[in-house]
Parts: C-alpha cells; sequence; structure tokens
C-alpha cells in the first residue's frame, strides 16, 4: 500500500480545495462510496447447513474470475445442498475445494464464471489504526440482490491467536487482524475486510467467543495467510494431501494456564518418539536447536515440523542431556475429511 | 478488474479528507500541518453541526421515571418524534428531559404503531429548539451518521449521548409482529445504539434528521448494541405526519392484493373481489410495473415499499394485464392490524438485569402492556388537540399570506387573469376580491360556460348575477354556494378571519395527503349553511422545510370525479400580501387539469364605491 500514499494525499489536497467551495447544505459523500461499491460487487451470501446457533448463512469473498469463493468454515459447508447468491442476485450451487483449520477458512467454487473479484495481495495492506470496511450479512438482513451490509471500523492490532488455549470453541491459530467494527455476528464469517480504497485485507473470521468472559473477538483472517491456502500452496489437512500435520507421539506433562517445563508424559506407542527411544519424564529442551522454555514452546515448534524430515530433539533425562533424531511422520488419526473438487 | 484508484474519488466534504487521511496510514509520520489543520477543522465542523441540535434531542420518561427512551424535537413549538415503543408504556403523559438539564411535561399526541413512531409535545417553554429534518433518499451506504439520544438512560444531567457510524444498508426491510412495528425501507448502520436509544434522531454529518433509530439486531448476545441499528426513515415519517400532528392512531395503507416473484416478474397471486384495485382491472397473474413512481423489481422490493405508505394516500399503479401496461390512480385501503395470538416474551440471555433498566421491549414491537388510552385504529384520539393543530395551521397560512392584514376593510385584491384550457388561451376576466369574502367576477373575453360582458359577485349578503345582454339578477345562496368559484372564493375569505373554525360550523384536520406532489394536510370543512367543503395545506415546502401554504380547496371533499377543485399556486408578493397567481381547476387524484387561471396583474386597490353591489342597482 505505500506507493499510495502519495497518491491519497495528493487525493486529500483536492478533496480540501472542494471542501471548502461546496454548498454547507450538500450532504457529503462517503470517501468509502467507491470502495464499498467495489466490495459489494465481489461479495455474496452463501446459504448451507445449519442447526440450533450453528446458522445456516454466511458471507463469501470471490477471489478468481472462474468462481473461486472465500468463506469461513464451519458446518453451514457440510452439505450437498450449498448455495450461493451471486451480487446480482442469482443463485447458484457450490462445491467444497478445500479446508483449511488453522485459518478456519474454506475455498468454495461455483461452476459460473465471476468476472468481478478481488485481487489478492501477497502482503498485508493494512496496519494498526487504518480505516476497514467489512462486508457482511449479520443477521441475513441482505436477501436476493440486495447489497451486503458494510460495517466500518478501525484496525486495532494485528495479533497472533492461539488455538492452544482452551478458551475458545474455534481452533482458529496465528495472526489475526483485530477490528473494531463488530462483525462477531450471525451472517458475517467470510465477508470480504477491505480497505478504504477496496484492497482485499482479508475475511471475516469465525465467531469466536471467549467462554471465560463472553466476549466474542471482531477479527478478520489476513489474506497474505489466506492468499496460499487458495493458490493450494498451504499446509493442507484431509487425506492424500501431500503436507499435514506433524506427527511426533509426545504427550506433555501440562498444568493448565500455567507456564510448566516440557518432560514427557506419555509417548505413543511406535510413533517416531518411541522409535528414537524418548521416554515418559524426559525434559525437552529444544528442537532443532531452539529453546524450549516450556510446553506452550513445544506446542509451536512441534506444530512447525515438516512431516517426512528428520527433527533433532535435545532431551534431559535425569541428569544426561542427549541430543535425538526424529523422523517426523504425517498425523492421519484426526484428519478432517475434505471433500475434493 | 482493477482496484478502484484513490486518486479518482470525488473529493467530499471535511470528513472525507480525514478518512482519506486515516486510510492512507500515513497520519503518524508524514502529516504536514497544513493537513492537521484541515483535519481538526473538520473535526470543529463536526462538532458544531452536533452542537447545532443538542438541544432538540429528548429523553423521554414515564411519570414513575422508570426506564425511558429517546425524542427529538421537530418543532419550535415542542413537538416531537419519537417511537411507538417508547410512548406505549409512558400513556398519555410524560416528561421529557433537554440538555439544559430540565425536564418538561410531555404530552401524546398521535401514534402509528404500524410504522412505530408518535408524536407528543414539549410544554414549559415558548421556542424550543429543533432539528431540521434532511432527506432519506439521498442517504446511501457508507455515509456517515450520527446518532443521538439516552442510551441505557444514563444521562444523569439529560444531555444526550452521541455516537458516530456509518449507513450499512438502505432500503432494508424488518418484520414487525403482525402489521405493528414493520421497519419497510428503513436505514441500517453501525453506529451504536442501545435499549434507551428508541426514538433517538439519526442525523447525517451536517446533523439533517434522516431517521428515527428504533430498533436493532438484539437476537444473540442480550440487548447491547451489535453493530446493526435500524432507522425508520423520515421520508416515511413525513407522510405520516400529519396524520401524527391531527392526533390520530395511523393506519398503513394496502392495495388488498398479494405480490409472488415469478420468472423475474412481480405477478399479483391473491386480490379481494371487492378491492379498488380489481375495480380498477388488476387481476390475478397480472404484473406489477410500478407503485408512486417506483419500477418494481421484487415482490419483496413491493412489500417493503408499500408498508412505508399512510391508508388513504393517493398513488399511481402500473401493471400489466394481457400485455397492456394500465397506469390508475387510487386511493390505498387501511391495513388492519391483526392482535397477535400469543405475544411471546423476548428471550433474556443469562445474567442480564430484569426491569428496572430502559424500558423493556421486545425489539421494535409494541408491548404487551400500554399506558395509552386505547383508540380505535384510523380514528382522531382527542379531539381537542386535532382543533388546536387546524388553529395553528390556519394561523401559519395567515401569518404567510397575511391578506386581512394587507387589506383591511377599505382595500381589495384587484386580479386580471387569462383563462387557459389545453394549453391555449380561451378567455379573460378581471376579479377584485376583499378579505371579507365580498368579490365580483367579471368576463372580459367569453370561455366556455361564460359569456363576455357577463359578471357574478356577492355583496357581503346576497349574491347576484349579470348575463351580458339582459339586467343583473340575485341568485339564490344555496344556487351559489354550488358553483365552485364561489366556494373556493368564500373559503379562501373566511381562512383569512382571526377565528376561521368559528366562520364554520364543522372544521377537522383529516390527516396528510398529498397534493400537488406536495405533503399536506387534509381539512374537513362545513360552512354554517352546512354545504360541505375540504381544502388542504401543505406540511412541507418543495425544499423539505415546513411551509404551510394553502394548495387546494374542493366542493364535498374532492374524493369523486364529480368533486370540482381549485388548486392555488405559484405564490407572489402582491403588496405586503401573497396572493397565488396560478389557479387550476382539476379532477381526480391525478390533478388532472380542466381550466387554468392566470393572474396577468395582479394589485392592492381601494374599494371603489359599489363595487360589489349588484350593477344597475342603486349605491347602498
Amino acid at each position: 500500500m505505500r506507493p499510495l500514499v502519495s497518491v491519497l494525499f495528493f487525493a486529500c489536497a483536492a478533496s480540501a480545495v472542494a471542501a471548502t467551495t461546496r454548498p454547507a447544505t450538500a450532504p457529503a459523500r462517503s470517501p468509502f462510496a467507491r470502495a464499498i461499491a467495489y466490495a459489494q460487487e465481489r461479495s455474496v451470501k452463501i446459504h448451507g447447513a445449519g442447526i440450533a446457533l450453528e446458522h445456516g448463512y454466511a458471507a463469501g469473498t470471490i477471489v478468481s474470475a472462474d468462481g473461486l469463493i472465500l468463506t469461513a468454515d464451519g458446518l453451514i459447508i457440510n452439505t450437498s445442498n450449498l448455495r450461493v447468491t451471486l451480487p446480482d442476485g442469482r443463485i447458484v450451487g457450490a462445491k467444497v475445494v478445500r479446508r483449511s483449520e488453522p485459518l478456519q477458512s474454506a475455498l468454495l467454487k461455483v461452476d459460473v464464471s465471476t468476472p468481478s473479484f478481488f485481487e489478492m495481495p501477497d502482503k498485508s495492506p493494512v496496519t494498526k489504526g487504518d480505516w476497514v470496511l467489512a462486508i457482511n450479512n449479520s443477521f441475513k438482513v441482505a436477501d436476493g440482490a440486495e447489497p451486503l451490509s458494510v460495517n466500518m471500523g478501525i484496525v486495532s492490532l494485528v495479533a497472533d491467536v492461539d488455538a492452544k488455549r482452551k478458551v475458545q470453541d474455534v481452533p482458529y491459530d496465528g495472526d489475526a487482524i483485530l477490528i473494531d467494527a463488530i462483525t462477531s455476528n450471525p451472517g458475517a464469517p467470510g465477508g470480504a475486510v477491505v480497505t478504504a480504497d477496496g484492497t482485499l485485507a482479508g475475511i471475516v473470521g469465525r465467531i469466536m467467543e471467549s467462554k471465560a468472559t463472553n466476549t466474542r473477538l471482531n477479527y478478520a483472517v489476513p489474506i497474505e495467510r489466506l492468499r496460499p491456502f487458495v493458490l493450494g500452496q498451504e499446509m493442507i489437512v484431509g487425506p492424500g494431501t501431500p503436507k499435514g500435520k506433524p506427527f511426533v507421539g509426545i504427550r506433555l506433562f501440562t498444568l493448565g494456564g500455567r507456564k510448566t517445563p516440557a518432560y514427557i508424559d506419555r509417548i505413543a506407542p511406535g510413533s517416531p518418539a518411541a522409535d528414537a527411544g524418548l521416554l515418559k519424564d524426559d525434559l525437552v529442551l529444544a528442537i532443532n536447536g531452539k529453546a524450549v522454555r516450556d510446553c506452550e514452546d513445544y506446542q509451536e515448534l512441534e506444530a512447525a515440523l515438516a512431516p517426512g524430515a528428520p527433527a533433532t530433539f535435545t532431551i534431559k533425562r535425569k541428569s544426561q542431556i542427549t541430543q535425538v533424531k526424529l523422523s517426523i511422520r504425517e498425523e492421519t488419526a484426526h484428519a478432517t475429511p475434505t471433500t475434493a473438487p | 478488474m482493477k482496484r478502484p484508484k484513490a486518486g479518482a474519488w470525488v473529493p467530499a466534504g471535511g470528513c472525507a479528507l480525514v478518512a482519506t487521511l486515516l486510510a492512507a496510514g500515513a497520519i503518524a509520520d508524514s502529516i504536514t500541518d497544513d493537513e492537521l489543520s484541515r483535519v481538526r477543522e473538520a473535526e470543529a465542523a463536526r462538532i458544531r453541526a452536533v452542537e447545532k441540535v443538542y438541544g432538540s434531542v429528548v429523553a423521554i420518561y414515564p411519570k414513575s421515571r422508570r426506564g425511558g427512551g429517546s425524542g427529538v424535537v421537530i418543532d419550535e413549538e415542542g413537538f416531537l418524534l419519537t417511537n411507538n415503543h417508547v410512548m406505549q408504556p409512558v400513556g398519555e403523559e410524560g416528561l421529557g428531559g433537554l440538555s439544559d438539564g430540565k425536564l418538561y411535561k410531555l404530552t401524546l399526541v398521535g401514534l402509528d404503531p404500524g410504522g412505530d413512531i408518535a408524536v407528543s409535545r414539549l410544554h414549559g417553554k415558548p421556542k424550543f429548539d429543533c432539528s431540521a429534518l434532511g432527506d432519506s433518499d439521498t442517504v446511501s451506504v457508507g455515509d456517515w451518521c450520527l446518532a443521538m439520544g439516552n442510551p441505557f438512560v444514563l444521562a444523569e444531567d439529560q444531555k444526550p449521548t452521541v455516537t458516530l457510524g456509518v449507513v450499512s444498508g438502505i432500503n432494508r426491510y424488518q418484520g414487525g409482529r403482525g402489521n405493528i412495528g414493520v421497519y419497510g425501507n428503513c436505514l441500517q448502520f453501525d453506529t451504536s445504539i442501545n435499549p434507551g436509544n428508541s426514538g433517538g434522531p439519526l442525523y447525517n454529518l451536517e446533523t439533517r434528521l434522516v431517521g428515527i433509530n428504533g430498533r436493532g439486531s438484539f437476537e444473540e448476545r442480550g440487548r447491547v448494541n451489535v453493530g446493526l441499528g435500524y432507522a425508520i426513515s423520515i421520508n416515511q415519517i413525513k407522510r405520516f405526519l400529519p396524520d401524527l400532528r391531527a392526533a390520530k392512531v395511523c393506519m398503513h395503507g394496502t392495495l388488498d392484493a398479494t405480490f409472488g416473484d415469478r420468472d423475474g416478474k412481480v405477478i399479483c397471486e391473491q386480490v379481494n373481489l371487492d378491492a379498488q384495485i380489481a375495480k380498477l382491472g388488476l387481476e390475478l397473474s397480472d404484473r406489477l410495473v410500478s407503485f408512486d413512481g417506483h419500477p418494481i423489481h421484487s415482490a419483496n422490493q413491493f412489500a417493503s415499499l408499500i408498508s412505508t405508505y399512510p391508508a388513504k394516500w393517493p398513488v399511481q399503479i402500473a401493471f400489466e394485464h394481457e400485455g397492456r401496461v394500465r397506469s390508475v390512480w387510487m386511493r390505498l385501503r387501511p391495513l388492519p392490524y391483526e392482535v397477535p395470538q400469543r405475544p411471546q416474551p423476548t428471550p433474556r440471555p443469562a445474567g442480564t438485569r430484569p426491569a428496572t433498566g430502559p424500558v423493556r421491549l421486545p425489539p421494535g414491537v409494541l408491548p404487551t402492556t400500554s399506558a395509552v388510552r386505547q383508540t380505535k385504529p384510523g380514528e382522531i384520539r382527542d379531539m381537542k388537540l386535532n382543533q388546536e393543530e387546524c388553529e395553528r395551521i390556519f394561523a401559519r397560512w395567515r401569518g404567510f399570506s397575511a391578506q386581512a392584514k394587507a387589506l383591511g376593510a377599505s382595500k381589495a385584491i384587484q386580479t386580471n387573469e387569462e383563462i387557459w384550457i389545453n394549453g391555449a388561451k380561451a378567455g379573460a376576466q378581471r376579479v377584485l376580491a376583499a378579505a371579507d369574502g365580498r368579490f365580483r367576477i367579471e368576463i372580459v373575453q367569453a370561455y366556455p360556460g361564460f359569456d363576455a360582458g357577463s359578471a357574478l359577485g356577492f355583496d357581503g349578503a346576497a349574491f347576484w348575477e349579470k348575463p351580458a345582454d339582459g339586467p343583473a339578477r340575485q341568485v339564490r345562496d344555496a344556487e351559489a354556494r354550488r358553483r365552485s368559484e364561489v366556494a373556493q372564493s368564500l373559503c379562501l375569505a373566511a381562512l383569512q378571519q382571526d377565528h376561521p373554525l368559528k366562520a364554520f360550523k364543522e372544521v377537522v384536520l383529516e390527516g396528510g395527503d398529498r397534493v400537488l406532489n406536495q405533503i399536506a394536510f387534509r381539512v374537513r370543512l362545513a360552512d354554517q349553511a352546512g354545504n360541505r367543503l375540504a381544502c388542504w395545506l401543505s406540511l412541507l415546502g418543495p425544499d423539505g422545510t415546513f411551509q404551510t401554504r394553502l394548495l387546494k380547496i374542493a366542493m364535498l371533499d374532492g374524493s369523486t370525479e364529480r368533486d370540482p377543485m381549485w388548486t392555488c399556486e405559484d405564490y407572489r408578493p402582491v403588496g405586503p400580501a401573497m396572493v397565488a397567481h396560478t389557479r387550476r381547476l382539476v379532477k381526480g387524484l391525478a390533478e388532472e387539469t380542466q381550466l387554468e387561471a392566470r393572474a396577468v396583474s395582479c394589485q392592492i386597490v381601494d374599494i371603489p364605491a359599489n363595487a360589489f353591489g349588484v350593477p344597475d342597482a342603486p349605491a347602498r
């Protein structure tokens, strides 16, 4: 976005001149009008499965000319009758291409051409304090060809949301753009979050409610994380996919919430850890040379391991410090089934 | 597909500037002093705009002071807009707090349960601060909007809370309970509103009133702001304002027909056989083309649109019947309020406080308890308030036209008029009219029905007529008053009196109507002889501000094609008075011109001797 700054300032100067000559009674046109129109042309309504608090509707963001649509993952897409209402009001069936657990997002495809679509920048177009517009269909207010709702806010923070703390019901993991527009409403997830000039910054994330405070997080899944997912370059969960979750076979001895040292509590039989001779009560000190101060560090480093590649674990057993080589495998037991395209 | 270029933005007001600067994300590192001062200027402009209307926002409480809502004063005399669901628990009398910290007595005037609007009046000050009405049709998605009110009833000092956000959607539809509390073509915004904001104003950045905040999507997380608020559009409210000020319980309009979508067309699915629209030729499976000038492209759009119209409102409807498009005019029929079978309590999420806070109601719908005196829908709640409003309307009209004051007893307005029929000049006449109702019309050039040299007059006691070739004769009173020119002239004079209500046997403000494409008050009159008349006075001028002009006078009530109606248009100053320079004889709801009288010269003259008496007779 940096190259645009000078252009924007030029626009500022022009608008200031116009502001002085404008009659006081003329209504000020929204500076976001163009960005909104641009984004609404590229956003869709999605209708699928729903039960109880899982609402059967969401929003979606068109990211290619051949009908690829990003939306939030969830129960809604677990149906053979997934329908997408295009911006012109046409209703077409959609198929799930793939879904991502850490992004809590899904990629859909419709069999019609979608000439209006968002370009996906490979770098985040937003930073703390920037205006953002969230296109959404909260509470299913818009129907048919009616334009989707727009909520406005600023980026509060780009922060790491950790899936492992058991305070949230959605296992979103990694960086998220926190915004101060209220988007944690049914029907909002999957909607485009755009900058003031219409650049796609991300999609509204799945509703995430803290069990501790009953509050909800308003956040967007950043586009630079979604882009590889759309292009098929990201780690994909599911059978037959080239890269899955790494499987080590270690369960740590943890005390909920505390920062506890990474002592091994249990080794899964036949796992890479068991093959390498690791034992209960061993303390993991480092993985591939990176220090493991506590269980949290361990989880992060373990998640970053590449299946199929060897990894070096530094462990302390009694008073001995040794290095052990493990050949990491791919986790298959908890893989989510996906509908292949 | 290219992104819209930032540089190509249409430059807008100060706020656009702030947004643009912030949007660039470069405010901290590269903003110049000049830019910063402009941002501050825009901010100061916003603060000034808020200050301008701050004193007009009302915190509304029941007499018990338990709970409450918001409202906004739109008239110096203290008339305010709020929600029906705010006034229901407040009842006939409550309290209104203003930003001066004082509480004023508040009384209920009119209600619109269908559109969730009420008009009340503050008492205790000769002049109240008020907000100017805006035009909600100019609001577009992304526009800034300000909400003000009394969320959670937290203003101990009565000063309103101000919140800012953007318009998220326009022409939204939020269903009510049956036909009660329906928000049709409403504005959706992300400005924070919370319980207690109900009835408060939604402004654009110029603090023109564009809506009344009434409800939010409070479905999942208790009754707090979730980023979706809805306001009843001010343009809908304008159509109901005359009814509301007439102290009526408003009803909404219906066609007595329902429509559905089929193959991209909006098709009639049901129609009552005795419905007016059926008599005008609508049959099942006919296609609805347009309604009141709005092209109809979906059944939902139509349902949303028609819910914003009052009963008896005149509309033009186009429908396609067997391949041919017909355009008809009709008055909408009143839509009865269905009584909900089983009122369902709003689910209250665990952990929220019960009833001591703001008025606790299902979002935007009629509460189960009501402190309001029950009146049949469509009827006038309080005849005294109705008569007072008539007095006020007539007083405003007298203040504008100022004829009685300008003429006194010794002067009259003399007008030379050209008569035009079907766009061609057909005749000419000279009219002399005194403020007390005496008049004389002389035909200078003949036109159909009138011979050159004939005359007609009223000397204050009796009517006379003089044919071109014969002597004058007296005309019986009842016969004269049946002539529309006579009726119009007498009505005009009566409205100039200090107490017009005494000049008539009966005066009733019937409510709203549309005349000459303006929203107007319709007043039913009966003169001392019992002859029925109707007159229409505007509520708003073409620029949307309050403006009282006499627009039209009709014999009987103008409801049939036979009732002749005279319009009063093109007001221009004549000395200190304002006189309509174009009068048209019109027929029917479409107001088709039959004849047009254009003033070519108009002046105030001293009344000549025996100007109004029977010609040939000796001067009295």
